[in-house]
């Protein structure tokens, strides 16, 4: 299940969140979401270790943990779109094709 | 081949090193033992890897066994092919011989015989004793060895080499080496083949049930081993690898039942680093391996290679993923484990590939990138640990003492809870557990949220729907009638071990457990399951806990901040700052929270920084810091409105207002860019003139929930064309009140310098505080008003003009005004675009000029006549009759009205000029300097105007006005009548610019003339009234006579002039020039006298002479013409007409005037000539002249000084100008120097 969508400014900064969940527990999404831009500024900083996704503008899984995953995808202008969702057993393509929406 | 496994095992363990064979045939090993064993480790070898390339291995260990040694001698032969790796891989062969016979009769046969097995790698040490002065025997040495060399070695390969004890062989340690080198990589490929082979086919029966994944690991991993000893780490580590790999999916076929291991006591302490853990042989089950303890064993093998190969990088960043998957096979097996064992694992495992990797990393010697995410795998280890370890303090009743932040509900919330078969029930023996009181936290400014939750679903309910006891039935029950803790509100009071009731245990197999319970089951069930009495240690009490927890935390947040994701190392830092701050540390809480709000601040995550901005400013509150508290106080009011309650954001501003004007010991500093913002209006710059002051206009917009003072208020300009100007403040008067929302201020603005000038910086102050901000608020509708914009305006809020002529002061009219006649004198006054409201004249006159105060001033709106001459009348009746004033003038100046403030008005100044010398006339036809000059009748008025908002502009400008006599006279005689009367031409040239009316005129004569007749002077009545237009003349005549008698007594009595009277009438218009002076009134009868003005002008009348006494006559010049340079004579002829008695001369002077310049003269120029008194005496004058220049040349003039020119007749008159032609090509003459 996706439980949040966020985009996020050139400068890191939110510009939309939404959570998916039925308990007020908003805030822990935001920090997801925050510090999974980390690994968007390490990938974007370090071209070297993406490879082959050098050029390509959806970056994958971010942020594997054990009880959630968080998606992202970069746009040209630096505009992060972040995927978080618990579902574990997700495809990459899959994702792929929420990005392209 | 399963059998082999405990003997492969015992073999691997007793064998560390690579095995050279040293068959002493000449029982020569305990002389050369020591000089062979000191040159291992060889120092570098080069062998072949497994793709058959050369590498270079450093110190390759190696042991020196003599073939009758028993390891070596009682070996199967198949044990000796499985089994290779611990084989011999090489073998020296020490021989030594001093006499050739002996050599070819036995020591020959028996060395082939040694090395006739083609399988081993052998090499003959020839060991020559022949001391070094016999050189009998040294010869004979060499002879048996090149007899050796040419038995035993060949072309391909050379198997001898020669030692001579008692000589110096340098070079010989090093082709020993060299052989042995060669023999190891000779057999180590052999072997890598052999095994290779076996591998392969027994791969080839990988899915036949015969196969058997012993066998296989023993193959594999006698290869690996092999390559371990001959110090090819890599190759060894690709082995464990592709076993590792191998292994997976064979466990990962499916239908196979096996046992999954872990249930052992200690096996929840992980096994990542200790291959020799735990012996092979105890986890071997049906021809393969328990899964738990087999691929911990994997990695350790790998670990230990990878740390040889001084990879602790790898071996962090290989853990950590394998602990990610190694806790997803845990979790398919949970419900076998022991209660929470894969938690106690996740944490033990991190913990030690943490610290071992520590141990073996050294910073600096990777590059940066590898280091940075060797930090960033360390941080994710200790993360992961902490998670765990805060999961299995929840379950023991810490819950309370975790600290309910978005990390800490991120990490916990999304974490299943354990899933154990059963869950554990409260063990009988319960009641002796420690009570467990935490107060619940309560935010400061009494801010009242939800916490946020560590729970993925309430526990009390999963804990009893896994008792196999219980069907969980009405939630009510479940919860204890404790319906807060169903939103949530109440969790931390219920967190609590609080158990009051130890007895009610006993029957708790029946009914759902309470909370309390289900904690303390947990603790039994963990003590069991934690083996390793440190980490149990961390559980024993709260002080423990939050030991470990915050070592975790530091850990974790260092090892992320040496990483690139700092981010996470700050959020780390907020969670260490919370455990400070529960213990009183709160200088170091309030530094870590101060980098946790800095980073959210800078990329605006505001709901994060609203949760953490609150502790912050509690720590600065309780340690003092009051700029600190302030500022954090004016950042939480600049929050975004719907992050806190209304009420809630009031006590920010109480707090700032109480700061403010109570308990600030000194005046603090503030920033409040966030929360004030400020703009220009929208629209266009205030614009002022130079040195002018203005009154600018604001707008403020307040962030506070409230109204708030400020007691003052500045604002500073920024020049924006010169930046050293420096910036200039303008400060309200008096304290102003901020509403909230927006608001418009206005501040009187002194005068500023030339330039267009933006928003600098707002400060003010609110008590002792001193405030700043820099931010500008986009101008914009009200419903924007709280949108705030980061760029500075480019837009100027006030433009202050160059200095430029803001008023004009001039003459209304440049024709000339009536002397001694009170007259209008018109000053234009004209505003360029400027106001002159409030501004004063000051009028003062020069002399010869005054004002004429009997009449009061008159001010209306100017039109230009020039441009506008038909509708003159018009307009001015139509606009004039509202806007016309009479002005008073008060010591010289007057207060313009307000009508006049921004059009051109003309002010009528009544003034009269003074002169009071009489006109005089002069004679017609003569161009004469006596004709008035235009500077007599010039007066000047310097006028001064004090005008802008506070008379802070002045103009001074003189004008100049020019007055004038109505005529000016010239006078003739027109003719002689034969009686002797003269009529006398005296005619009127118009001076102004309006229309004269005479009326009357008449002649008051001198002394020697009479008016002819019996009139009275005046000319006939009928002529008048004579209009003479303006820019005209007119003529009146006198008949005048020569008065033949005066007496002494009338010459006394006349005067020495004429004097000419005229009474007229001006008909002029004040805005053209002279008109009808104000004194006279314009509403009376045409021919009333009052209205008519005089005009007297002086006249000089002199007899005239009719008769000359002389006549000059020019004779006529040569008729060939005058040429330059040519010689002619000029003459003149004088003729008496008439003898004057006074004269009594009969001589003439003459005098001959030319120009140098044209000629050149010969003879006399003047003199005096003899004349006879007789009527009609004539002579000639003649004179020599040389003309000097070609063209139309004055002659030269004859002149006689003594004689009047009225007594001389010139007849024929002499030219002009004469004709003189340039002189002819040929000759030459003189030119004057």
């Amino acid at each position: 299940m996706i439980v949040c969508i966020a985009v996020v400014g050139h400068q890191n900064n939110p510009l939309y969140i939404q959570s998916f969940t039925e308990a007020d527990d908003a805030l822990k999404l935001h920090h997801i979401v925050h510090c999974s831009l980390d690994v968007v500024d390490e990938r974007v900083n370090n071209p070297k270790k993406s490879g082959p996704m050098l050029n390509e503008t959806f970056l994958g899984l971010l942020y594997p943990t054990e009880n959630y995953k968080v998606y992202g995808y970069l746009t040209n202008t630096k505009v992060k779109f972040i995927l978080v969702t618990t579902d574990l057993d997700v495809r990459d393509a899959d994702v792929r094709n929420v990005s392209a929406y | 081949m399963a059998n082999f496994l405990a003997q492969f095992l015992s073999i691997k363990n007793s064998c560390e090193r690579v095995v050279i064979a040293v068959e002493d045939v000449s029982d020569l090993w305990p002389l050369v033992k020591k000089g062979f064993e000191e040159r291992v480790p060889f120092k570098r070898a080069t062998l072949n890897n497994k793709t058959r390339n050369a590498v270079f291995v450093d110190n390759l260990p190696a042991e020196f066994i003599l073939t009758t040694d028993a390891r070596l001698r009682s070996r199967f032969p198949q044990e000796q092919l499985l089994f290779s790796f611990r084989e011999p891989y090489a073998t020296v062969i020490l021989v030594t011989c001093e006499d050739l016979d002996e050599f070819k009769t036995i020591l020959k046969p028996r060395l082939k015989l040694i090395v006739q097995n083609d399988e081993r790698e052998w090499f003959i040490v020839f060991v020559s004793r022949a001391p070094p002065h016999n050189d009998q025997a040294t010869k004979m040495a060499k002879k048996v060895y090149a007899r050796l060399e040419v038995d035993f070695s060949s072309k391909k390969r050379e198997r001898c080499c020669k030692l001579d004890i008692n000589g110096p062989e340098a070079s010989f340690w090093e082709d020993l080496e060299s052989k042995i080198t060669e023999c190891v990589r000779n057999t180590l490929d052999r072997r890598i083949q052999f095994y290779e082979e076996e591998i392969r086919k027994l791969s080839e029966q990988r899915f036949k049930p015969v196969w058997s994944f012993c066998n296989f690991f023993i193959l594999k991993e006698s290869l690996a081993f092999m390559f371990e000893m001959a110090h090819l780490h890599e190759d060894s580590l690709r082995e464990y690898d592709e076993l590792e790999l191998c292994y997976l999916e064979t466990v990962n076929i499916a239908g196979k039942h096996r046992d999954f291991g872990g249930m052992e006591h200690g096996d929840d302490q992980a096994a990542l680093l200790s291959p020799a853990k735990k012996p092979l042989t105890q986890i071997v089950q049906d021809d393969s391996f328990r899964e738990f303890e087999f691929r911990q064993y994997l990695f350790a093998c790998q670990a230990k290679l990878l740390f040889k190969l001084n990879r602790p990088f790898e071996v962090a960043s290989r853990g950590h993923s394998f602990v990610i998957s190694f806790s997803k096979a845990l979790a398919l097996h949970e419900s076998m484990l022991p209660f929470c064992l894969r938690e106690v694992w996740i944490i033990t495992s991190c913990l030690s590939l943490a610290d071992a990797t520590a141990a073996h990393y050294s910073s600096g010697t990777v590059a940066p990138d590898i280091e940075k995410e060797y930090y960033r795998v360390r941080g994710e280890l200790y993360s992961l640990c902490r998670a765990k370890f805060m999961r299995l303090a929840y379950l023991l009743g810490y819950g309370a003492a975790i600290e309910r932040s978005p990390v800490n509900s991120a990490s916990l919330s999304m974490l299943p809870w354990p899933k154990p078969a059963i869950w554990p029930s409260v063990p009988s023996d319960a009641s002796s557990e420690i009570l467990l009181q935490v107060t619940p936290r309560v935010k400061h400014f009494g801010i009242q949220r939800k916490p946020l939750p560590l729970e993925p679903t309430f526990l009390l309910r999963e804990a009893n729907r896994r008792r196999a006891s219980l069907s969980v039935g009405n939630v009510s029950e479940i919860f204890d009638g404790r319906t807060g803790f169903m939103d949530g509100s109440g969790s931390s009071a219920a967190m609590s071990r609080t158990n009051s009731t130890p007895g009610s245990f006993e029957s708790s197999i029946d009914r759902p457990m309470k909370l309390a319970e289900i904690f303390v089951a947990a603790e039994h069930a963990l003590q069991k399951t934690i083996s390793d009495p440190g980490l149990w240690t961390s559980f024993s009490s709260l002080d423990e806990f939050e030991q470990k927890y915050l070592e975790l935390s530091k850990y974790a947040a260092e090892n992320y901040h040496n990483s690139w994701w700092k981010r996470h190392g700050v959020v780390l830092d907020g969670e260490i700052a919370a455990v400070c701050f529960k213990h009183g540390n709160y200088d170091l809480a309030a530094k870590s929270y101060e980098k946790v709000c800095a980073l959210y601040s800078s990329e605006g995550w505001e709901d994060l920084l609203a949760d953490v901005l609150p502790n912050l400013a509690e720590c600065q509150k309780i340690l003092n810091d009051q700029a600190g508290y302030l500022s954090s106080c004016v950042r939480l009011l600049s929050l975004d409105k719907s992050l806190f309650l209304s009420k809630e954001r009031q006590a920010f501003q109480s707090e700032v207002v109480r700061l403010a004007h109570g308990e600030l010991e000194h005046p603090v500093p503030l920033d409040v860019s966030s929360l004030i913002t400020f703009s220009g209006n929208s629209g266009p710059p205030l614009e002022l003139c130079d040195g002018d002051p203005g009154i600018l206009s604001v707008i403020l917009w307040s962030g506070f929930p409230d109204d708030i003072t400020l007691e003052s208020l500045s604002l500073t300009l920024n020049a924006t064309s010169n930046a050293d100007e420096g910036v200039k403040a303008i400060r309200s008067s008096g304290a102003t009140i901020l509403n909230p929302g927006r608001n418009t201020i206005t501040l009187s603005l002194p005068p500023q310098k030339t330039g267009s000038y933006v928003l600098g910086v707002l400060t003010g102050q609110i008590g002792h505080l001193r405030f700043r901000s820099h931010r500008f608020a986009r101008g914009g509708p009200a419903e924007s008003d709280d949108l705030m914009s980061y760029e500075k305006p480019t837009r100027p809020i006030l433009k202050v003009h160059k200095p430029r002529a803001l008023v004009d002061l001039a003459a209304a009219v440049s024709s000339a005004l009536l002397m001694n006649e009170p007259q209008w004198l018109g000053i234009i006054v004209k505003p360029l675009d400027y106001s002159l409201k409030g501004a004063v004249l000051h009028i003062d006159t020069g002399p010869g000029l005054k004002i004429e105060e009997s009449q009061p001033i008159e001010m209306e709106i100017y039109t230009d006549t020039s441009k506008n001459a038909d509708g003159l009348n018009d307009n001015k009746n139509n606009t004039s009759a509202a806007m016309e004033r009479q002005v008073t003038l008060k010591d010289g100046s007057l207060e313009l009205p307000d009508w006049a403030s921004n059009i051109t008005s003309v002010l009528w100044v009544p003034v009269r000029a003074i002169n009071d010398g009489l006109a005089r006339g002069t004679s017609a036809g003569t161009v004469s300097p006596e004709r008035p000059s235009v500077v007599d009748g010039l007066r000047t008025v310097a006028l001064k105007l004090e005008f802008g908002v506070s008379h802070n502009q002045t103009f001074d400008r003189t004008i100049a006005v020019h007055f004038t006599n109505p005529f000016h006279i010239s006078t003739r005689v027109a003719d002689k009548c034969s009686d002797g009367i003269l009529l006398l031409q005296v005619i009127l040239h118009s001076q102004v610019k309006a229309c004269l009316t005479i009326h009357d005129a008449w002649l008051d004569l001198q002394d020697g003339f009479a008016h002819a007749g019996k009139t009275d002077g005046r000319p006939t009545f009928a002529f008048f009234p004579l209009v003479v237009p303006s820019a005209s003349k007119a003529g009146i005549l006198f008949s005048i006579s020569l008065k033949a008698t005066t007496t002494e007594e009338e010459v006394k009595a006349m005067n020495p002039d004429s004097i000419l009277n005229i009474r007229y009438k001006i008909d002029g218009n004040r805005n053209l020039g002279s008109h009808t002076p104000m004194s006279v009134g314009t509403s009376g009868f045409e021919d009333d006298v009052s209205q008519l003005l005089t005009f007297k002008s002086a006249i000089v009348l002199q007899r005239p002479v009719l008769e000359p006494c002389l006549a000059v006559g020019f004779l006529p010049l040569p008729s060939g013409g005058l040429r330059v340079g040519q010689l002619f004579t000029m003459k003149w002829r004088v003729e008496r007409l008439k003898y004057l008695e006074e004269e009594n001369n009969d001589e003439v002077q003459y005098e001959v005037n030319a120009s140098s310049e044209h000629w050149m003269i010969a003879g006399r120029k003047q003199g005096h000539v003899p004349l006879s008194i007789k009527q009609g005496s004539r002579i000639e004058i003649s004179i020599l002249c040389v003309p000097l220049t070609a063209g139309y040349v004055r002659p030269p003039q004859l002149e006689l000084p003594n004689i009047g020119e009225a007594n001389i007749s010139c007849n024929p008159a002499g030219p002009h100008l004469v004709c003189v032609f340039p002189p002819p090509l040929s000759s030459s003459y003189c030119i004057p120097a």
